[in-house]
């Protein structure tokens, strides 16, 4: 099967890295994988609409057929398995206070953070296209990119920087 | 050496990874996780940025636009900004009377340069119609599945199985043209500026952000484009323009019935607008495709074969072409393809044999 082959290509990382996750080193995991896409050839796929969920879930399956049969490494599940870039959209789709969040964090940057992330996230330009289009040098977009997303996440974290601000100047002069 | 977050985030390859625009970088970071399997997590967290910042982006946009009172800059950031790129705070206090100055003659600049792009993006894509025979990235969506993309300019495409979308280096700077050769939902990012355009060689599409769906296999005679919301506009090539030949409104299609391979369309004779169908899934026949549902009305089995190829991945030859003109009307959603074909027998009986993926239909 041609798509087997593509899927094993494009997943088969991941599914090392969650079998790793789980406890297994490096080279059964990569024993483990491989005997996955093995069976998988055996198997009926081609009605699976959306490979990357489907593979997830079938190896989550298949790391606990092996822990039952062999106890071995303990399947913990405080480790989450990865959400797809499907599962991930559909969450964004669903769950409008994140995205305003991510806004909020957004409109927090200063103007030249926002004008490369919107370049880059919303146009579509690369690195070296925003410093055509602008006139930066390359480093000078990258440094950008760098600090507005750093600063981007910082935002996200403490929702209102400011707030607390004012209330250290307030504890500040009573 | 591994990535941080950060520079995960802003890596072009690694975006095109979180977008699935090229298999490539998608291979490239799965190995990169081969090697590294502890870097699940963080590898996880960026691609939920990515993809989060462009959805955020995109919607933001979209209601922006939607709403002409407001500035479209709103999100974006005006080229007057570039002057403070520079300097700390206290340096911009002296400069203030120069970045006036500077922001005055930027804008001047810009207006100009702009005026000048547009036109070249205006005219530019126009002229020539004969299609470039590679494309810069394409996108190809195997027999049996359906691929969601996002594109550089933040349209999400839902391309359907057996189908190929091709677009040039300049896509989302100077043209948002896609080439199309199947079947394709497209909800579109909004910008004035730049149309987006689906090129489906003997017509085009001309949208400004708008959800619609394009089905033009070259394989087959028919084609058509439904429209489910906003406005698109349907251009015949010319020889020096384009000219329009129907603008859609919602809940309309344009249908062709294409007579005869590699010959210009006869205009209007086998052309129409027509209402979108109605199925009983509060959703429109035409884009049913998505959530998986086959569905047929008053067709012939050589259109069902087609079809049927592209879903189950399977080679169907009509060995008798009396069969071939047998029309069925059928619903379909999670059938394999043994029931598909046994159910088509029981209105109208043929035979078949299966051979692994081979399905030959006789009398």
């Amino acid at each position: 099967m041609q798509s087997i082959d593509t899927w094993y290509c494009t997943y088969k990382g991941k599914l090392l890295a969650i079998a790793c996750q789980r406890g297994y080193s490096h080279e059964e995991a990569k024993d483990i994988v491989q005997q996955f896409f093995l069976d998988l050839m055996q198997k009926e796929t081609s009605e699976v609409k959306n490979p990357e969920a489907f593979l997830l879930t079938a190896f989550k399956h298949r790391l606990i057929d092996l822990y039952r049969t062999n106890h071995r490494p303990l399947i913990s599940d405080s480790y989450a398995i990865p959400p797809s870039a499907l599962e991930i959209i559909e969450e964004l789709e669903t769950n409008m206070e994140l995205v305003n969040r991510l806004e909020d964090a957004y409109k927090r940057l200063p103007a030249r953070y926002r004008r490369v992330i919107y370049l880059k996230y919303y146009q579509g330009l690369s690195t070296e296209q925003i410093a055509e289009s602008t006139g930066f040098t390359c480093q000078t977009v990258y440094n950008n990119l760098s600090k507005g997303i750093r600063q981007l996440r910082l935002n996200l974290e403490n929702k209102k920087p400011f707030s607390k601000l004012a209330s250290i100047f307030l504890s500040l002069f009573p | 050496m591994a990535y941080t977050i950060e520079e995960l985030i802003i890596d072009d390859s690694f975006i095109a990874y979180c977008t699935q625009q090229s298999e490539r970088d998608m291979a490239k970071w799965d190995d990169y996780l081969y090697h590294h399997p502890e870097e699940l997590a963080v590898i996880g967290e960026a691609r939920r940025s990515v993809l989060g910042l462009k959805y955020m982006l995109k919607k933001k946009q979209d209601e922006l636009s939607a709403n002409e009172s407001l500035s479209e800059k709103y999100l974006s950031v005006a080229d007057d900004d570039s002057a403070y790129r520079t300097g700390s705070k206290r340096a911009r206090k002296k400069i203030w009377p120069w970045v006036a100055a500077a922001t005055f003659a930027l804008a001047i600049a810009t207006t100009f340069i702009f005026n000048n792009l547009q036109k070249q993006a205006a005219s530019a894509p126009f002229f020539v119609h004969t299609k470039p025979a590679g494309f810069d990235k394409s996108v190809t969506s195997p027999k049996g599945q359906i691929k969601i993309i996002w594109l550089p300019d933040s349209t999400r495409v839902t391309l359907n199985a057996g189908s190929f979308l091709g677009m040039d280096e300049a896509f989302g700077i100077t043209n948002r043209t896609v080439y199309l050769d199947g079947e394709a939902f497209f909800e579109v990012a909004h910008d004035k500026h730049l149309p987006f355009i689906v090129d489906v060689s003997k017509y085009k599409v001309k949208a400004v952000g708008t959800k619609f769906n394009v089905k033009a296999y070259k394989s087959e005679f028919f084609s058509e484009t439904a429209l489910i919301e906003g406005k698109v506009q349907i251009l015949i090539p010319g020889t020096v323009k384009d000219a329009v030949y129907k603008t859609l409104e919602i809940n309309q299609k344009f249908v062709l019935k294409d007579s005869a391979d590699n010959v210009a369309i006869q205009f209007p004779k086998e052309t129409a607008i027509e209402p979108l169908g109605q199925t009983d899934l509060s959703t429109h026949t035409e884009t049913a495709w998505m959530d998986n549902y086959l569905i047929f009305e008053e067709q012939t089995l050589e259109e069902i074969k087609n079809a049927i190829e592209r879903k189950y991945n399977v080679s169907v030859t009509i060995a008798d072409p009396e069969v071939s003109r047998y029309k069925y009307t059928a619903n379909f959603r999670n059938e394999t393809i043994e029931e598909v074909l046994k159910a088509l027998q029981i209105s109208y009986p043929f035979s078949y044999t299966k051979d692994e993926n081979n399905i030959i239909i006789k009398k």
